[in-house]
């Protein structure tokens, strides 16, 4: 089974809990690795420090990025990317508690791909969870040819 | 929901935006919205271009609404849309003070109209800037629009010549666009564009990952905004698959339009 790896950045760690637990149901092709702030999302992206080794920890194909993070923000995080010569059409999907007006329109302004709420309800939160990875198995490989024929 | 249940259910809090590439959609639109209004007893103002304003008026008497009597007693009162847009324009900007000092005395002296029960407003000025390609300009009137209604409660309704289909329409304008209001109405009322974006869709990506894929699209808040199903996935698809996007709306609008001319031919009939 083809993997793909996806960076969860999320302070909490009941919420970095709860998301693992779903990955590992929901969207087993996924390798999920954490970061707990947003300076460290930062190093891991740019490779430095214990991020240097990349098979123990892969370049993502796409962020899951939460908003209120210590050292610096999430919107701070993505703003970064999207400068970033070589990251800066990665995907990223806010996961956020915060369903503030004005988080959704700065991420949205910033370059976010998707904005969603977190959610307790654990089954809902599988089935979003399930949808990323399916989502993260296009990104990696969009489809060239359709899958049926051409319409009559 | 319908159109004709959405407008039913809109309160002065509302303020609806209609994506339209079809002239006769749009005046089926307008004419239940404006109906509605006038049932509840509302004073109703539709500020529009002459030749909409000709096609609301004979879909108007087609459903069995005299406008005759009613643009009498001004409880229904049509402005051209350049014209007064043009009165409160300053260097081509539109200005807050020159705005509210036209648009806000119409809204006031509607509301002060015996037997008002409220204002019920259609407008299309903000069309005419995002077809001149000022986007910036379109948002900044309905912002206005907004500041007024904070002062002035009224039922808005506003239409935009969009074709969310359409390549050269980018999810950044139709985010920009659609962020200002409060609910977006479907392109059609019988689920054409939704039926004709899931068959594009999972011919391009497969049943199984378009199953998996929804629950995504649906938990994406895109705005503080109400958003029909296929709407809301074309936008998803615009931001987070472009590639994938260009081909299923490609499809998707061959589609589309088999079944807008099948609705239509079975509306003939």
């Amino acid at each position: 089974m083809q993997t793909y790896t996806v960076l969860h950045v999320e302070d909490e760690p009941a919420d970095r809990m709860i998301v693992s637990a779903a990955f590992k149901k929901a969207a087993p092709n996924v390798l999920l690795k954490a970061a707990i702030d947003g300076e460290q999302a930062i190093a891991y992206l740019s490779g430095q420090g214990v991020f240097a080794n990349r098979e123990l920890h892969p370049m993502p194909l796409l962020v899951l990025l939460d908003i209120k993070l210590p050292r610096k923000s999430g919107l701070e995080v993505l703003e970064w990317i999207r400068k970033h010569p070589t990251l800066k059409s990665m995907p990223v999907l806010m996961l956020t508690s915060s369903s503030e007006s004005n988080d959704l329109d700065r991420a949205y302004a910033l370059g976010a791909n998707s904005y969603l709420v977190k959610t307790v309800d654990l089954p809902a939160m599988r089935e979003i969870v399930r949808g990323i990875g399916e989502y993260a198995a296009i990104v990696a490989a969009p489809p060239t040819v359709e899958k049926l024929s051409a319409p009559d | 929901m319908t159109p004709q249940e959405t407008f039913a259910r809109a309160g002065s809090r509302a303020h609806l935006v209609q994506f339209y590439s079809e002239d006769v959609v749009l005046a089926r639109n307008v004419a239940l919205y404006i109906k509605e209004g006038v049932e509840r007893g509302e004073r109703i103002v539709v500020v529009s271009t002459a030749a909409h304003t000709k096609l609301f008026r004979e879909q108007l008497r087609a459903s069995g609404m005299a406008t005759e009597p009613l643009e009498r007693d001004r409880r229904l009162q049509f402005f051209d849309a350049q014209e007064t847009m043009d009165s409160f324009l300053v260097d081509g900007e539109p200005d807050w003070i020159r705005f509210e000092q036209k648009i806000g005395s119409v809204i006031r002296d509607a509301k002060a109209a015996p037997g008002s029960s409220g204002v019920r407003a259609y407008g299309e000025m903000v069309d005419l800037l995002w077809k001149q390609g000022r986007l910036g300009a379109a948002t900044r009137l309905e912002g206005f629009w907004n500041r007024l209604r904070r002062t002035e409660p009224l039922t808005l309704f506003c239409s935009y010549t969009v074709d969310v289909l359409a390549p050269g329409t980018t999810s950044v304008e139709l985010q920009e666009l659609i962020s200002t209001h409060s609910q977006l109405l479907p392109a059609r009322s019988n689920g054409e564009l939704e039926s004709a974006v899931n068959r594009a869709m999972i011919e391009i990506l497969g049943a199984a990952t378009v199953e998996a894929l929804l629950p995504l699209i649906r938990a994406n808040v895109v705005a503080r905004v109400v958003l029909p199903e296929a709407e809301r996935t074309v936008l998803w698809l615009r931001r987070n698959l472009p590639p994938v996007a260009d081909k299923v709306l490609i499809r998707a609008r061959s589609y589309y339009e088999d079944e807008c001319a099948r609705s239509n031919h079975a509306g003939e009939k």
